[in-house]
């Protein structure tokens, strides 16, 4: 809960930080911009502008250049281009998983989703009788030979040059195909109005963050896309306390702890405690990797797996979002 | 607080989660607030935790392990991975999980043995950490000592710290350099002080040294530079040398270098898949495609043109 | 033709003003039974599409579909409709190849079945969306590699041929109906004109119309193939227990053939009795459909054997949970009546003559169609809640998949839909086409050209 409020008016405190300092840059840069500025004339009313610093200052209306607003088309080819040069990819302990969820509820807080929606689920798993059970969360795989892209008939969903599959809210006809495609579970649906805020409502729509969501659209974890590009770990990997994930960039062989943010080299990690993913007969080639779940300190305690609400699907939800 | 987060919270009914949930909902009234907090310190037990009794012959136990630098070095890298998460940076208790405070002075009145003895049999949500080597732990317990002592009194020195690299030898070597300025203005080396040796990395600094790289009489410490480290794609990385000490501010150096291994940016094929969009289309679907579509529309353009012919005729006979 | 000029001519003009007469009186005579019928089907349909509103407001939470569950019986009607669309290629195209002349009257009933099938197809299609205001992106940004692309491609040409294989065989009745017909309202006169396209019966528009429809006879197998195939690759392209099996297209396509002939089956019991075509829809084409059936239920049976027999043989860890609730589990009454009452015990009636009677006929093909589309639902639905990884942390509700009012309405509304494009289209154009029924009884001269 801490880290979403953290995040959340981390993102405020930025945007809010970026518009004053072009205020400021605009003052800065006036000798360089009034050569290039408006009708008006020096010498004319003022205008108050506030710095990044915090002060208040005026400034000659002549001297004050309009920066262009980013379009949503910038933002979505600059989504689809992706971070070129890199290669993400996930770690999971399994030994270290307590099933905290603090992972889950930190991504739903910034995707807006609903309990019951998960774009990463901790399952309670058990591959046979006879073996151990576990905690598992399972996120998307962005895999490598992704079935759901295959099958999308526009486009909307796409495995972008760093390997993180994404999803165009504004492309998607809701035809569910990649729903039935992925072998992992890893996709849902909005089946109704979503819930936002105004603040959320009005915002350009950035696919590599996919607030707010959109009825009748797919949606499923992103690798925190929008986090990647500010240098920052997704925001599961960085809420778990128990040090469960790693995540990091195969090309340069490295993955950062989210917890304890230690660098380790990612093929070192996995040679040594065997790492493995799922599945990896179907050919979809997986990029999270698992560490199984061994010489784990705490007992496993089974929780209910299916939640007691009945009436989550149907309820005001989808009234209510009419703001 | 979104209004979804909130029903949540309501919908777990969880006692921990609905007291976080009555906590967030009385920020609002700051005033009540000073008042718990004003309550809690006055109450009687400074730690929210029941009490956890020693046996008496495990708390006799001595601490074996000096608390050398190279100790508490090795007792802070286990600390960070292990219990830092929990306990917080500070060791105040307030890292991700509430945890009991490691500087507090009913935790500090505690033997060395005490300690030893709570770490390796776990309590609740503390996991018992008898799998760590017996060394490791009373490193760790003389680091938790470091904490307690108040860093907030020590007047913290100044170092400047640089990079050598020694191209010429066989063995690729990165030499850090710690040095302070004396009274008169000179530079003097520093010694016995630890240097993390790292590379850049896109979230982190992956290090390249052990625990023991503390400088020498002259202040300088080498690492052998690994030869399987991923540079860019002309094999350039940043080396990162940062200076540890409690004694001193803590203060970074970073170079380029080339000695890391070209990254072959391979990630991305130019190949055809069907799992790509239309601009990697392979060509055998493309042609059956396209080729399929313009046959049979074709042919059904024929039978148009048959139709139009036969209007023809009609219009004319009649 | 046997016996003298003068003969020939009487008995031509005789026996072809019969035929003509029988077959236009239809058109004339608007009972006051299918007043009501068209009123009935006009008001599931407005009913349909208040309901599809609703959920276009809502958005398609108001289904039964959820995350696990993400394909419903909107899709199982989409496949269905698919199917039944087939037998305008079955009838019209293949059993014309192979001479089978006892068919020809059926093949505007079939054509008429198939356009109004494939049209609620698309309908379903569009239905089952959750962005329909952006299906012009299939066009505008289609992904060659994706089957739906492919589907949107074949399903479109499938309907405009079926259109087109309508209307040619249709232009020398709408000639005879333009010249023939008297007291009708001005608007279906002037169509008449437009439609029939100047039909004089030359030879050279003979020859023209003849190549015209072999060619369209022969282009509609493959695509008619396809469609099915494609559909059935929606769900064999997916790494899903019940669902990656390869010989989905075959199964599928031979599943169409049975839907397709119930269909049939039913209009020309329907049609027979209401246009009293007694002498046109005779014992023996419900004869030669019975056996038709027989023959495509006991392929369709072949393939369900393969389908089920194999992974129950196998027993692995998701295809036996699946074949488990099908055959014993949660699903087993549904799937046993449907297989009984809708392929199995039809197999066995049908062998007799008694049942390929007009009555029983019309019965037995009323549960094959029922058992078609319960079928489809078995073969969407089941699947998809065993996913390779547990459901977990969702709610209880997202464990069933028990359709509401919502789509119930609209899924009625496709069905009223499809009956009221064949309806409306029968009450301008005669259900049994005139000239090739003359053609079959030695009647060539019917034109103004050709006398």
């Amino acid at each position: 809960m801490k880290k979403n409020k953290e995040n959340k008016s981390e993102t405020r405190r930025s945007f809010l930080k970026s518009s004053a300092l072009l205020g400021a840059g605009a003052i800065a840069g006036s000798a360089v911009l009034s050569s290039c500025s408006t009708d008006a004339e020096p010498g004319g009313e003022k205008v108050k502008l506030l710095t990044a610093s915090g002060e208040l200052v005026e400034v000659d209306p002549s001297q004050i250049k309009k920066v262009r607003k980013e379009k949503m088309s910038e933002l979505s080819e600059r989504g689809r281009e992706g971070l070129v040069g890199h290669h993400w990819t996930m770690v999971i302990d399994l030994s270290k998983c307590k099933n905290a969820r603090k992972c889950m509820t930190a991504c739903q807080g910034a995707h807006d989703l609903l309990p019951y929606q998960h774009h990463i689920n901790v399952l309670q798993m058990q591959d046979s009788k006879s073996t151990a059970p576990y905690y598992m969360p399972k996120p998307c795989f962005h895999c490598d030979n992704p079935p759901c892209t295959k099958v999308c008939p526009v486009n909307a969903t796409f495995k972008r040059k760093d390997g993180i599959v994404l999803i165009d809210n504004e492309r998607c006809i809701g035809c569910r195909f990649c729903v039935a495609a992925c072998p992992y579970s890893a996709r849902m649906f909005q089946w109704f109005e979503p819930e936002y805020t105004e603040e959320e409502k009005n915002r350009l729509y950035d696919v590599e963050l996919n607030v707010p969501q959109k009825k009748g659209t797919i949606t499923k974890c992103l690798f925190s896309a929008d986090r990647l590009r500010k240098g920052q770990l997704p925001y599961c990997v960085s809420a778990c306390p128990n040090g469960v994930y790693w995540f990091g960039d195969k090309m340069e062989d490295s993955v950062t702890n989210g917890t304890s943010k230690e660098t380790r080299k990612f093929s070192d990690l996995i040679k040594e405690n065997a790492g493995y993913t799922y599945f990896e007969d179907l050919g979809t080639k997986p990029q999270v990797y698992y560490l199984p779940p061994k010489n784990r300190t705490f007992e496993y305690e089974p929780v209910d797996k299916i939640m007691k609400d009945d009436h989550a699907g149907e309820e005001s939800s989808h009234t209510n979002a009419k703001h | 607080m979104k209004k979804a987060t909130i029903r949540f919270l309501k919908q777990k009914n969880n006692w921990i989660l609905n007291l976080k949930l009555k906590m967030m909902k009385a920020n609002y009234k700051t005033g009540i607030l000073t008042i718990i907090l004003v309550f809690n310190t006055i109450a009687a037990l400074p730690q929210d935790f029941p009490e956890w009794p020693v046996p008496n012959n495990e708390a006799a136990v001595e601490n074996p392990v000096e608390a050398t630098k190279e100790s508490v070095a090795a007792g802070k890298a286990l600390f960070n991975t292990q219990c830092k998460a929990c306990h917080g940076e500070t060791g105040k208790g307030d890292g991700l999980i509430k945890s009991a405070s490691l500087v507090s002075e009913i935790f500090t009145a505690q033997t060395d043995g005490a300690i030893y003895w709570k770490l390796v049999t776990g309590r609740g949500q503390m996991p018992p950490f008898a799998a760590q080597p017996e060394e490791q732990l009373w490193n760790v317990i003389n680091y938790i000592r470091l904490l307690s002592m108040n860093p907030e009194d020590m007047v913290m020195k100044n170092a400047i710290i640089s990079i050598i690299f020694d191209e010429d030898s066989e063995k690729k070597e990165v030499t850090a350099k710690v040095e302070e300025f004396t009274e008169d203005g000179t530079k003097a080396p520093v010694s016995n002080v630890k240097v993390n040796f790292g590379v850049k990395r896109y979230f982190g600094v992956l290090p390249i040294s052990s625990t023991s790289t503390f400088t020498d009489a002259a202040g300088e410490v080498s690492v052998s530079f690994p030869d399987d480290i991923i540079g860019n794609e002309t094999g350039e990385l940043v080396v990162i040398a940062a200076l540890e000490d409690m004694e001193y501010n803590p203060v970074e150096a970073s170079a380029e270098i080339s000695w890391g291994l070209d990254n072959p940016n391979d990630y991305w094929t130019e190949r055809r898949a069907l799992w790509k969009d239309n601009d990697y289309v392979p060509i055998w679907l493309l042609f059956s495609f396209i080729g399929g579509a313009l046959a049979v529309w074709g042919t059904i353009g024929y039978v148009a043109l048959l139709v139009f012919k036969i209007k023809r005729i009609g219009d004319k006979v009649s | 033709m046997s016996g003298s000029t003068e003969k020939k001519k009487t008995a031509q003009s005789g026996g072809f003003e019969k035929i003509s007469e029988d077959l236009i009186r239809p058109l004339y005579h608007n009972t006051f039974g299918n007043q009501v019928y068209i009123r009935v089907l006009i008001f599931f349909v407005i009913v349909g599409v208040i309901a599809y509103g609703h959920q276009l407001l809502d958005g398609l939470g108001l289904t039964a579909m959820r995350d696990y569950s993400s394909w419903g019986i909107y899709i199982a009607s989409f496949v269905f409709w698919v199917a039944v669309s087939l037998i305008g290629s079955l009838i019209s195209a293949i059993l014309k190849l192979l001479s089978q002349n006892w068919s020809t009257p059926l093949s505007r009933i079939s054509e008429l079945i198939a356009l109004g099938a494939i049209a609620m197809a698309a309908a379903s299609i569009v239905i089952d969306m959750g962005r329909p205001d952006r299906v012009l992106n299939i066009a505008l940004h289609g992904r060659i590699q994706s089957p739906i692309v492919w589907d949107f491609l074949v399903v479109n040409t499938y309907l405009v041929i079926s259109a087109i294989l309508l209307y040619l065989p249709l232009i020398p009745d709408i000639a005879i109906m333009r010249d023939k017909m008297t007291g009708i309202p001005k608007w279906q006169k002037k169509t008449y004109e437009m439609l029939a396209l100047g039909w004089q019966g030359t030879q050279e528009q003979w020859k023209l119309l003849k190549r015209a429809i072999w060619i369209m006879i022969i282009l509609i197998l493959p695509v008619a193939f396809s469609i099915h195939t494609v559909t059935s690759w929606l769900f064999a392209t997916n790494s899903r227990t019940g669902w990656h099996s390869t010989i989905f297209g075959p199964y599928f396509v031979s599943g169409a053939f049975v839907a397709g002939a119930a269909a049939v089956v039913i209009a020309m019991y329907v049609f027979r009795k209401r246009h009293k075509l007694q002498d046109y829809i005779t014992d023996k084409q419900f004869d030669m459909m019975g056996k038709l059936m027989v023959l495509t239920m006991l392929i369709y049976l072949y393939f369900n054997i393969n389908e089920y027999l194999v992974p129950g043989y196998r027993w692995g860890r998701l295809d036996g949970a699946h074949i488990h609730e099908l055959f014993l589990g949660h699903e087993a009454p549904l799937f046993w009546t449907t297989q009984i009452l809708g392929l199995i015990l039809p197999i066995f009636l049908l062998m007799f003559k008694g049942m390929r009677k007009p009555g029983p006929s019309l019965v037995i093909a009323c549960f094959v169609l029922l058992g078609a589309w319960v079928k489809r639902v078995l073969i969407v639905i089941p699947t998809q809640f065993h996913p390779q990884f547990p459901i977990q942390n969702v709610p209880e509700s997202f464990l069933h998949y028990i359709p509401t009012w919502t789509e119930i309405l609209i899924t009625l509304g496709t069905v009223a839909g499809a009956l009221l494009i064949i309806t409306l289209l029968v009450r301008i154009f005669p259900v049994i086409p005139i000239w090739e029924v003359a053609h079959e009884k030695g009647y060539h001269k019917i034109f103004k050209a050709e006398k």
